[in-house]
This record gives C-alpha cells, structure tokens and sequence, in this order.
C-alpha cells in the first residue's frame, strides 16, 4: 500500500513538473511582461525604465538561468513576487485559494448529491418519464454553456426575482447562484453515468442471486447494487474535481469571486509569471491530490484490490 | 461492508460540515459596520494599487486614489480655467518659474499639518518625476516658507499648469513616504541594480508595497480598509479644507463581467457604476430610476496610415483613404456616445481646430484622387485591429473596398498590439487615445521624433517646429495660433491618419439613491463630484 503511494506520489510529482515547465516556456514565448505594465505609455524614458525594470524582475537572464532559479524557488515553496502588484505570489494565492474551494466543493457535494440519487432512482425506473425527462434535463445542463446559464440566472435571481445577490463573496448566499451553475454540468453527466453503471449492476447475476436468495428489492438496491456501482463513479471523482476547478475560471469571472481562477486569468492577461506559475501549480497539484485520494478510496469499496 | 458504508457516511458528513462551515465564515467575514449613509461604487476590476499617478492607467485606481489625493489645482476641461486645489493661488513670475500659495487650513489624514515640504518632496523624490514634469534638474524647486513654494521648469513648457501640474501631480505625504523611498533606494542598489535606476524601480514597481496600505491624503474622503478581491472602503474626511462630504462612506467593489455589474445596478446593489458598454446604454437609459450620465470625452479614434509603406507615402492616397471611410456609419456602432471629430483633438476641447477639412464620406472623390495618384489596384493593405475593434475594422474594410483598395484585417491580441503599431509594424491600425487634455498631446503623436511619429513614419518638419514652439510657448491665446495651424497641415494638408470620434465617459447611477450628481465638473477627474453628493434612499 506505501509503495503504491509513493509511487503515485512520484507520478504526480513528475506530471506537475511537466504541466509547470510547459506553462513556464508557453507564457514567456506569450510577450513581455515589462511592456504591459508600461503599455500606451509614450515618453521616451519609458524605454531606459523598462530596461531597468527587467532587469530589476530578473528577466534580462538566459532562460536556463530564469528556468533553474524558478524550479530552486518552487523546491523552497517560495514562487517570489508578482510582477504587477509586487505581494508575495503566496500571500496571493493564499487569497483567493478560500473562495475557489468554497466554490468547487461545495458545487461538488451539491452535484452528487443529487446526482447519486437521482442516478439510481432513474435506474430503477427506467423508461419511465421521469427518466425520460431526466435525459433532457441532463443533456440540457451538459450542453449548455456555464457562462450563459449563469447571466440567465443572475436576470432572474438577482434582478426580477431580487433573492439572491448578482455577485461577491461577503454572504454565503452569495454563492448560492455560482455554486448551482458551476454544479449543473457535473450533476447532469453524474446522473446519467450512475445510472448507466446501475443498469449494468442490476442485470448482473450475483443481483438475480441475492433476489431468488430472498432479499428485498431495498436491501438487493443498497446492499448489493449500490456498493458495486459507486467503483466506477468513485474513479470519476478525480476527473470531476479538474473539470469543475476549470469551470471555476468562467464562473469566478461572471460572478464576481476573486478566486484562483479569476486570479489566473488576470494574471495571464497581465503576463504575470510567477503568479500564472504557481497558480497552474497549485491547480495540477490539485488534481493530482484528489486523483491520489480516489486510488486509496479503492480498497475500502472492493475489498479484491485490497488484496492484490 | 459496514465500515466502508460508514467510512463513505463520515467523509461525506465531514465535507458538508467543512462547507457549512466555511460558508458561514463566508458570511461572518461581511462586518462592515454600516455606516449613517454608504454607497456602492462597482468598478470592472480591482485597482492594483492606489498610486495617484500611476501610469498603468486604470479607470478604478483612480476612481479611488483621487478621492484621497489631491492636485495643487483643478484643470475644468470644459472652460479650460484653474481652478484653486491644495494651492490657493499661483502666479507666473517668468516664463521657467511658478509661485504657488498653498492653504494654510490643510492637514494630511494622520493629522500632520500639509507643507510646502510635501509639495517639494511630491516633486523633487527621484529623477523620474523632475524629468516627468520637465523641471530644471539642477533647481527644480524652492520653499520659501512653510506654505509658499516657487517651481522651476527647465524650459518654458506651454502645458506645465493644465498638464504637470493639475493632471499629473498628486501631493503625497513626505513624513509618510520619504524614509520608505529612502530605504528602497538602498536596499534596490544592495540588490545590484544601477545607482541611476534605483530612483524609477522604487517610484514605478515597488509602488505597490506602499500604495496598498497605510495611504494617507488630504482628499475629501480617507483610506479605511482594503480587502483583497472583496472592497475597498473610504470615509468622509470629517476635517476636509472644502467642507466634510454628506456621503460617510464609499463602498468600492467590481466585478469583471459587464452584464454582472450592470444587473448589480438595476437590482440596487451598486449605487454607481464606472464603465457602462455601449450596448447597453440604450436600454439603461429606459430603466426607472437609473440615469447614464454622459460626460465629453477628451480623446479621439483613429486610423493610422504608415507613410514608410509605399503605397500609402502619396498623400492623396492617404486623403483618398480618409474620404472613402463612413464615419458616420462607423459611429452607428455606438449609438449615442461618440462625437465625430475631424482632427487629433477631441471637439470639446478649447484647442480644436473646427475650421480643418472633416473628409466627409464621398468615395466618388476618393476613386479620383486614388485615379490621379496613380494606384495599383493590385496593391494589398492590412489593418492592424486589437481584438474589440473588429467590428470597425471590417466596416472600414469594405469601405476601401469599395474604391478599389483591397484590405487584409490582422487581429492582434491586446498587449502586442500597441507594441507592434509603436513599432511601425502596421500599415493601417485602429488607434485611440483618452484624457487628453492639452494639445501638447500632438507633440506625442505626430512629431517626427516621437513614438507614433515613427509608427506612422510621419515626417513634416514645419509640423515638427510648430508643436516644439507650441510646447515651449506659455502664451495661451499664442498656443492656440500655433496649434491651429498644426491641425491644418496635418489634417488637410497631409491627411496624417484618419480621424474618426472621441467616446463619451459613461456612468451610470441610482436616482432613487443618489442626488447632487451634477453633470461631471471636472471630466477627466472621475468622480471628483462625489465630495458634493449626497444620499437619498435607503
């Protein structure tokens, strides 16, 4: 079991470090950082502050230089500074890492929350309207592009009903509207693929067996059927978390949260290196946490992994 | 079985929990102590920091730090008068030498009394700003007395009042900055950087150390709180020189994406808003209790056209461009918030030439200067448009094309865009410039040593000698002969770049909530008026 995780753990290590020298090499082919915080700026002095400024940001060095002081910094955890608001980049993550997770957890628990419920009980009735209806609902809110749902509820929550704020971050009710919208794509791929998983579950035989044994058809659901089908909704769990920390971009930047994604856009926009470094650190390391935490969740939900 | 049931169960429960919880520290965070009568401002983004001359211009920055700072005198663009700021009085004593009186009733925020010393602090702090404000390097200031100080100019700068002095300067406290300043300097050249540039870095990119707390002014409204990514909060300055505001506190929050920020006004969660898009003022303009407050805007649109390309070095090429663009169909695209104006300055300011030739939309005219110059029907141009301009540009486009002139559009992102143009990288490109508020803006833009000089490879000598003569004249009613010809030879003469419109300043606000809103007295000093509001509603 220890050597898996450190074997994972050295995977993960070798992904982040892959995912943090592309983002390095990408954003410094993107432009020049010194000629945005100086942009429309025409005095001729200009020119002779930017040559000082680069210099003073350390971005006059060859780029193996840049590339091998960068990974010293990130082995100490220390990103250095912004270059635009010159604050630590770790105070500033520090920042903005509490509205994300507030956000993308929360938008996760509500998505399965109904989505596992309402999984199953479409299974079980299947063919029925409601799982008909479900289908649509479903595809609607996976087809659906984020951005436009939020705008439409922000018109009808915020405006003509006026229950919930439009944007902000200083009332939970506040997160009401992104959570929801941020939640919709996952719940609707959610239902549908439990569904499909209990399907394949209920036709098994050792269900058919555990019915002639006698059992009724509540215990037969959640005893057998249940457990059998969280394994492969449990291995989506990793790949869930990266998408709705993606959906968080969009959603941070409709509703107002200064959170990581909004951070990270800004940042890029502005050629903010250290900060677009350590933000795309942070959100691959992340992923690689919470793919990690659903291989150990394994053993505990089919005990024949554990054995191997 | 059960233990993994019970596992799942207590995960689950510790993540609703943690949620819960973390949503009611959400909820607890939201102490602002509501005051007697606050108001919302919504900006579109956060300001970086609060320095009162910051040259990474953003609308919010300001919006913010100019409540808090003040000028030594307030330029009215409309009248093109002073108007008296932390300088009760000022005279001209020569052509190189400012007196200014300063009020004696002024104390910073933290109480210190206001003196000339931070006046001459403000000016004399590093190399940048005596050269910024064009003052004499080896005297550029003198303090006769604690509220009396004298300023020198290394030329006679015809701008230094309208320009230097009330756009550009913003009193800062001496006892607050000049130890910090001080102890950059020094740490900046332990770090290795040359002794010359340490004045800049400290100036220019460790701003943000001290201009995100601890900021104090002498503005009608002080500093209170700044939570990143949430508020800024300002309150009256109760022993404000000009009388206490009737606002208590000003409430600044944004968010990024317009229709957000737009419903946050119509739903009352923002008072006051700063950037409205153009597509919606119309409808804005219909919704109770909401008024868009237009205000002239002092900057102008154009189309560059680079002489060094061949095709475009014949000026009746280049007047045969400017009479094939619709502009009144261009302006289409902004119903109601653009002025036309026919040369390099806005129509509202006191310096605009109306007498030059306006190229007014003919295209019959412009295949007959295009036949008697002699163009090559085979010849290709490119316009260069930054990513929110398209629209433009493919009007534009399919104008020339219809006189003949075949029209590639190149989109380019934001950041490289004004690079490459600067950098004569283009032949045609969409241009604009905003809060120009002395002609001396010309000098920038079409003399033949300055950047967009070289972008657009405009080279005309006598140009060149009128804008220097027009800088170095304090003359106004002088000035004014001097830019009125420049105008002419650039725009009938040489037809330099198309002249298109200035935008508007649109704001928009809560009627039911605000009143005392006077159109804006001071248009490129946002929300100078807020001193003078006061609060309605609830």
């Amino acid at each position: 079991m220890l050597r898996i995780i450190i074997w994972r753990l050295l995977q993960g290590l070798i992904t982040m470090w892959l995912v943090v020298t592309v983002v390095f090499v990408v954003m410094r082919l993107s432009g020049d950082p010194v000629e945005m915080l100086y942009a429309g700026d025409p005095r001729p002095e200009a020119e002779r502050e930017k040559a000082a400024l680069r210099q003073a940001l350390g971005l006059t060095e060859p780029l193996p230089v840049q590339y091998a002081s960068f990974l010293t910094q990130v082995a100490r955890l220390d990103f250095g500074q912004s270059f635009v608001t010159r604050r630590p980049v770790m105070q500033m993550i520090a920042q903005t890492l509490p509205y994300t997770l507030r956000l993308t957890v929360s938008a996760f628990i509500v998505a399965y929350l109904v989505a596992l419920p309402l999984g199953i009980i479409v299974a079980l009735r299947r063919n029925s309207w409601l799982d008909y209806s479900s289908l649509v609902l479903a595809m609607g809110g996976v087809s659906i592009p984020p951005f436009w749902v939020g705008l439409m509820f922000i018109l009808l929550f915020a405006l003509k009903l006026d229950w919930l704020p439009a944007s902000g971050v200083e009332s939970a009710s506040a997160y009401v509207l992104p959570v929801i919208v941020l939640a919709i794509p996952r719940m609707s791929f959610m239902t549908r693929y439990v569904r499909g998983a209990m399907l394949e579950v209920l036709s098994a035989d050792y269900l058919r067996t555990a019915r002639a044994k006698g059992l009724p058809e509540g215990a037969v659901v959640t005893g057998h059927a249940l457990r059998n089908t969280l394994i492969p909704i449990v291995t989506l769990v990793g790949l869930q978390l990266g998408y709705l920390v993606g959906g968080s971009v969009i959603i941070e930047q409709v509703f107002g949260i200064p959170g990581l994604g909004h951070l990270l856009v800004q940042s890029i926009f502005n050629r903010d290196f250290p900060v677009v470094q350590a933000a795309v650190l942070i959100l691959s390391l992340s992923i690689v946490l919470a793919n990690l935490l659903t291989d150990l969740t394994y053993p505990y939900l089919d005990p024949r992994i554990r054995h191997e | 079985m059960l233990t993994s049931k019970k596992y799942f169960l207590i995960v689950l429960v510790g993540v609703v929990v943690i949620a819960l919880l973390s949503a009611c520290g959400a909820s607890s965070e939201a102490a602002d102590g509501a005051a007697a009568s606050s108001i919302t401002v919504g900006l579109g983004t956060e300001p970086p920091n609060l320095d009162p001359r910051n040259y990474n211009y953003t609308a919010g920055t300001f919006a913010v730090a100019w409540q808090i700072f003040e000028p030594l005198v307030y330029h009215d663009t409309r009248t093109d008068e002073l108007i008296p700021g932390l300088a009760e009085s000022w005279e001209q004593i020569d052509p190189t030498t400012y007196e200014f009186k300063l009020r004696q009733d002024v104390t910073w925020h933290d109480g210190e009394p206001f003196t000339a010393e931070d006046v001459a602090w403000t000016l004399t702090r590093g190399p940048r700003p005596i050269q910024e404000f064009g003052l004499n390097p080896d005297k550029p200031v003198e303090v006769l007395d604690d509220h009396t100080i004298r300023v020198y100019t290394a030329d006679p700068l015809g701008y230094f009042m309208v320009q230097s002095i009330a756009l550009n300067l913003r009193i800062m406290p001496k006892h607050i900055l000049g130890d910090w300043y001080a102890d950059c300097q020094t740490t900046m050249t332990e770090q290795g950087l040359a002794a010359e540039s340490t004045g800049e870095v400290c100036t220019e990119v460790e701003k943000n150390r001290v201009w995100t707390e601890n900021i104090v002014g002498t503005g009608p409204f002080k500093f209170k709180s700044w939570e990143p990514g949430v508020n800024i909060v300002l309150a009256a300055n109760q022993d404000y020189w000009g009388g206490a505001p009737k606002i208590d506190e000003v409430v600044f929050k944004w968010v990024e994406e317009e229709a957000t920020r737009i419903i946050n006004l119509e739903s009352g969660e923002y008072d006051l808003i700063l950037g409205v898009p153009d597509t919606d003022i119309e409808r804005l303009e219909t919704v109770d209790n909401i008024t868009v407050l237009k205000s002239p805007g002092y900057g102008y649109d154009m189309i560059t056209l680079n002489e060094a390309v061949p095709a475009l070095a014949d000026p009746r090429v280049r007047q045969a461009i400017a009479y094939a663009v619709d502009k009144q169909s261009l302006m289409k695209l902004f119903p109601g918030v653009v002025t036309r104006t026919c040369g390099p300055l806005s129509t509202h300011s006191s310096f605009y030439n109306s007498d030059v030739n306006c190229y007014d939309y003919n295209p019959d005219q412009a295949k007959a200067l295009l036949a008697e110059a002699g163009w090559d029907a085979n010849t290709t141009l490119t316009l260069k448009t930054p990513p929110n301009q398209q629209n433009e540009a493919q009007l534009i486009q399919r104008n020339l094309q219809d006189v003949g002139i075949k029209v590639d559009l190149l989109t380019v992102e934001a950041g490289a865009y004004y690079q490459e143009v600067r950098d004569g990288q283009s032949e045609l490109a969409l241009y604009g410039f905003s809060n120009i508020v002395d002609p001396d803006h010309m000098y920038w833009v079409f003399h033949k040593d300055w950047i967009l000089g070289t972008a657009s490879a405009y080279q005309n000598d006598t140009v060149s000698s009128l804008l220097e003569e027009g800088q170095t004249t304090t003359d106004q009613d002088q000035r004014r002969q001097i830019y009125n010809e420049a105008q002419q030879i650039i725009v009938d003469d040489d037809a330099a770049a198309v002249f298109l419109y200035s935008h508007d300043d649109v704001r928009a606000y809560r009627t039911d909530r605000l009143t005392g809103i006077e159109e804006m007295p001071l248009p490129t000093d946002v929300f100078y008026w807020l001193r003078s509001a006061e609060v309605t509603g609830s």
